[in-house]
């Protein structure tokens, strides 16, 4: 069942002189129950991807493209950032656990007074039931000492601590669709694991679907059941975990996962030559054909139309057949 | 191993602000206990008595009992600052609040607004209000706070505007709280600190604008009395009556000097790095 579509999403920034185009035809749909890794180097627009989905973008960026939800049979279609809508979409269908973990507390309150502020909004419930639940939420994020982690201030977390209540907070309006941006980058690998490990049991009992923001190839191999990948603000390939383990279709894609393999076989990392491109750059055709191996003239003058598979699947390469 | 010293928490500002503010206090509370006098009985024939044993503090023009004026004038004077700061840290907040979390447009109209009520004299416009108007005790903390909450919209806005964009903002808004409780539970405490020191000053500053304009004839109407007032009615020989005007003056003095310690202290007390 789907819950989430988005169509040909874009997010720019108009400038007196020039338009800055932070996301362009961002396109994919999301099951319930399913896991969606977004890939990419720093500052390729997956951030932005999140907020836009949460219609969070300050107040001057431009959107266009679609978002729809499905919920309970209804479907909720948002055209723009301002629309009334996305107030019944924020916590109720979607919510969000952001990168800063520790700073997305109220420094003010006790942490387990902030899971209450939200229960109030979004469950009607006597105080104490409301605490209840509170603690009952602190102890599937996989903290024992719910009661004393439920009395501590924000300053008081370590950081897997925070990872987990911020977590905690998140599901507290128990939502349908969880977007966690980078949600161990903090952690070291062993807590990193523990996290997401608690992460995917979480999903598959309430079959909540997530959208994972990852920078480590490693775990959205591991953890995703999809796979998104960005380069400057455009999709170049949207498959199946396992078909892009595989087979990679695109070349960026490949290019990862050789490094990504390399790096599990202890060998010297390869690495894409180049730079990656900054988003205020307008490069013409394929933004990624100043690194790419494949590269042909088509490729410095038109952006590859997708490929498209099953389930809106797709692949942005003008060399996908030929290689194929 | 070098052992540190130890932090010392001494707030030596906040400790001789809040000791100064207490005495006056405690003298204007307990003040109706060292006269029986009631501070509007005149008594002519006792015309500008000095200090003697059945009036301590002397008496004024018409033989009134000066203690029982300055403590009851100081308690006018009390109420009125910290009545009129009151209603000024409400309305500064409200609007401050309001005016950062739109943005926008209303932004840009309030806070011009703001400017042109800051490019005003103050004390200039409240003498013209109050001078047109039938001045009133309740008119003057009107007046006063009026003209009193320009500063404090500022501050709360520039905190709000560094508040809003915080993370721990996005995350409850990504929560699906609404605005109202956004603003009011979640921005709204996090800018108190710098309210709370700069409406402590608040106080003292209209303190000293009252007193001015109760000196000119203008505030505090006879036979009731303020601190300015008094302190006017020694006007025409300060030296010969010093038991009017030495006394008010070292009120008004000591509860500006103590409120504005207070505000320092807690200025120190609540680590704002920054304060307009």
């Amino acid at each position: 069942m789907i819950l989430l579509a988005v169509k040909n999403l874009a997010v720019q920034i108009p400038q007196q002189d020039k338009t800055i185009h932070l996301l362009k035809d961002i396109s994919f749909t999301l099951k319930r129950g399913e896991t969606l890794a977004i890939i990419g180097e720093s500052g390729c627009g997956k951030s932005t991807l999140c907020l836009s989905i949460l219609g969070l973008l300050p107040q001057h960026f431009q959107t266009a493209g679609n978002l729809t939800f499905y919920k309970n049979g209804v479907e909720i279609q948002l055209q723009d950032q301002t629309d009334p809508h996305f107030n019944n979409i924020r916590g109720s269908i979607v919510s969000m656990v952001f990168q800063d973990t520790l700073g997305s507390f109220n420094p003010l309150f006790r942490c387990g007074q902030q899971i209450i502020d939200v229960l109030k909004e979004h469950v009607s419930g006597s105080p104490i039931q409301n605490k209840q639940r509170a603690i009952q939420l602190i102890q599937q994020v996989g903290l024992n000492d719910a009661e004393d982690v439920f009395n501590k201030y924000p300053h008081q977390l370590s950081g897997g601590m925070s990872q987990r209540v911020a977590l905690a907070l998140a599901l507290a309006s128990n939502p349908d669709l969880l977007i966690a941006d980078e949600p161990a980058s903090s952690l070291d690998s062993m807590a990193k694991n523990q996290y997401l490990d608690m992460l995917r049991e979480l999903k598959d009992k309430t079959n909540l679907a997530l959208i994972l923001v990852l920078h480590d190839l490693n775990d959205a191999l591991r953890f995703s059941d999809s796979m998104f990948v960005m380069y400057n603000g455009r999709g170049f390939e949207y498959r199946k975990k396992s078909d892009i383990q595989k087979t990679p279709a695109h070349p960026y894609t490949r290019a990862l996962i050789d490094i990504q393999n390399s790096l599990n076989q202890t060998r010297l990392p390869q690495q894409i030559p180049g730079e990656v491109p900054s988003i205020t750059k307008l490069i013409p055709g394929c933004p990624f054909h100043p690194r790419c191996s494949k590269r042909s003239d088509i490729c410095r003058t038109t952006f590859p139309p997708p490929t498209f598979f099953l389930n809106n699947h797709f692949v942005c390469c003008h060399h996908y057949f030929k290689s194929n | 191993m070098k052992i540190l010293p130890q932090k010392t928490q001494t707030n030596q500002s906040m400790t001789s602000g809040c000791i100064t503010i207490g005495l006056v206090f405690i003298f204007l509370l307990l003040g109706p206990l060292l006269t029986p006098i009631n501070h509007t009985s005149q008594n002519l024939s006792a015309s500008l008595q000095p200090p003697s044993s059945s009036h301590w503090m002397g008496t004024d023009y018409y033989g009134r009992d000066v203690l029982a004026r300055l403590v009851f004038g100081g308690r006018i004077t009390w109420i009125i600052a910290i009545a009129s700061t009151f209603m000024a840290v409400n309305i500064g907040t409200i609007i401050g609040l309001f005016s950062a979390y739109q943005g926008g447009w209303i932004d840009l109209i309030v806070m011009r607004l703001v400017d042109v009520m800051l490019a005003f004299p103050k004390l200039f416009v409240v003498l013209l209000i109050v001078g047109l108007g039938a001045s009133s005790t309740s008119l003057l903390i009107w007046v006063l706070a009026l003209f009193s909450w320009m500063e404090i919209a500022r501050i709360v806005r520039s905190e709000v505007m560094s508040q809003k964009n915080r993370t721990y903002i996005k995350s409850v808004r990504a929560l699906g709280l609404r605005t109202p409780r956004i603003v009011f539970i979640h921005i709204l405490p996090n800018v108190l600190g710098p309210v709370i020191v700069s409406s402590v000053l608040l106080i003292s500053t209209i303190i000293l604008v009252e007193s001015s304009l109760s000196f000119l004839g203008l505030g505090v109407q006879a036979p009731s009395a303020s601190w300015g007032s008094i302190l006017n009615d020694g006007r025409i020989d300060p030296l010969g009556t010093w038991w009017l005007s030495v006394p008010a003056g070292l009120l008004i003095l000591t509860t500006v000097i103590g409120f504005n310690l207070i505000g320092n202290g807690l200025h120190k007390q609540l680590d704002l790095k920054k304060i307009v």
